[in-house]
């Protein structure tokens, strides 16, 4: 199953800032002798953190109110309402972690990256229908919260600093792995792949 | 009653008659201990990090079982044969359930099938 534009871009992101935070032996070397202060500062800040994850839920509650109004599966259509349901109570809980800890969520390029990768997959589902809706809809469903479990293993909990937020992080991954699974077996019971 | 049936089997020489009769008693001190009911019990069961836990839960007939929900999004405990169904818990709410049956059911989230379950009743 292709994946949408949006999926790939996220997936490049969590391996551009893992690049960016690896060293080469060189600068590895150099780097030994500098003060910790001045070395490699993490990729993203918690606020950086904080925005992507509101922005991750937000996208995903969006393209779960596209299907409740366009699928014609009932498997399809009780998968969007957990959707929405779930991601606006993660999204709920975050906000008010971060507010607890006096965050803000701060945008940044990541954040808006998704957000407008997310409007071109908006778009590309509306133009689609029946089963044909259903299909495209959990394959996006599949390849999005992969993409987004590779971004909370490899960018976000271990850039977080705050250690609440990072337990919030660690916390919400079993919803997305849930998610994942849920969204792998009706795809395969569609007969997609 | 000691004294009686001591006298009358001692009488009788019978050692062994004695003995039959305290494994008599016994056995009917036993037979009321095993005829006084159970206490039915209460036991508690997590909705955590999408997951129920224990995963396998053995109870009793009469037995009390709580689900509590210790997530953020809410959950349900559905046996796949339709015996039982929480409906929706919310986030931090609970819902109980009778073992009235012995069995053994198989039970599920069904917002999130990946969380299973099984119940045992004996």
């Amino acid at each position: 199953m292709r994946m949408v534009r949006g999926t790939w871009l996220l997936a490049a992101l969590v391996a551009t800032a893992c690049a960016g935070a690896d060293s080469d032996t060189a600068e590895t070397a150099e780097q030994d002798t500098q003060p910790a202060a001045e070395q490699a500062a993490p990729a993203l800040t918690d606020a950086q953190i904080a925005a992507i994850v509101v922005a991750a839920n937000s996208i995903d509650v969006r393209y779960g109110e596209i299907a409740r109004e366009r699928a014609s599966d009932e498997r399809v259509k009780q998968f969007a309402e957990t959707m929405i349901t779930d991601h606006t109570a993660v999204n709920q809980s975050a906000g008010e972690l971060v507010g607890r800890l006096g965050v803000t969520p701060q945008e940044n390029d990541v954040s808006r990256s998704l957000e407008a990768s997310a409007a071109d997959t908006r778009e590309d589902l509306t133009t689609k229908s029946g089963a044909e809706f259903d299909r495209a809809y959990i394959g996006n469903e599949v390849a999005y919260h992969r993409a987004v479990l590779d971004a909370l293993d490899n960018l976000l909990i271990p850039n977080a600093t705050n250690a609440e937020l990072k337990a919030t992080l660690e916390g919400v991954r079993p919803a997305f792995q849930a998610h994942l699974e849920h969204a792998e077996s009706i795809q395969q019971a569609l007969g997609g792949a | 009653m000691r004294s009686r049936c001591v006298g009358s089997f001692e009488s009788r020489g019978g050692r062994a008659h004695r003995h039959l009769n305290a494994a008599a008693a016994l056995l009917v001190v036993l037979a009321a201990a095993c005829a006084t009911p159970r206490e039915p019990q209460r036991h508690e069961v997590a909705m955590a990090a999408f997951a129920f836990d224990p995963d396998t839960l053995r109870v009793s007939v009469g037995d009390t079982i709580v689900w509590h929900n210790r997530d953020v999004v809410p959950h349900t405990a559905t046996s796949s044969d339709g015996a039982w169904d929480s409906g929706a818990i919310a986030a931090q709410g609970s819902w109980s359930f009778v073992a009235e049956t012995a069995g053994e059911s198989e039970y599920v989230c069904t917002l999130h099938p990946s969380m299973t379950g099984v119940l045992v009743v004996q």
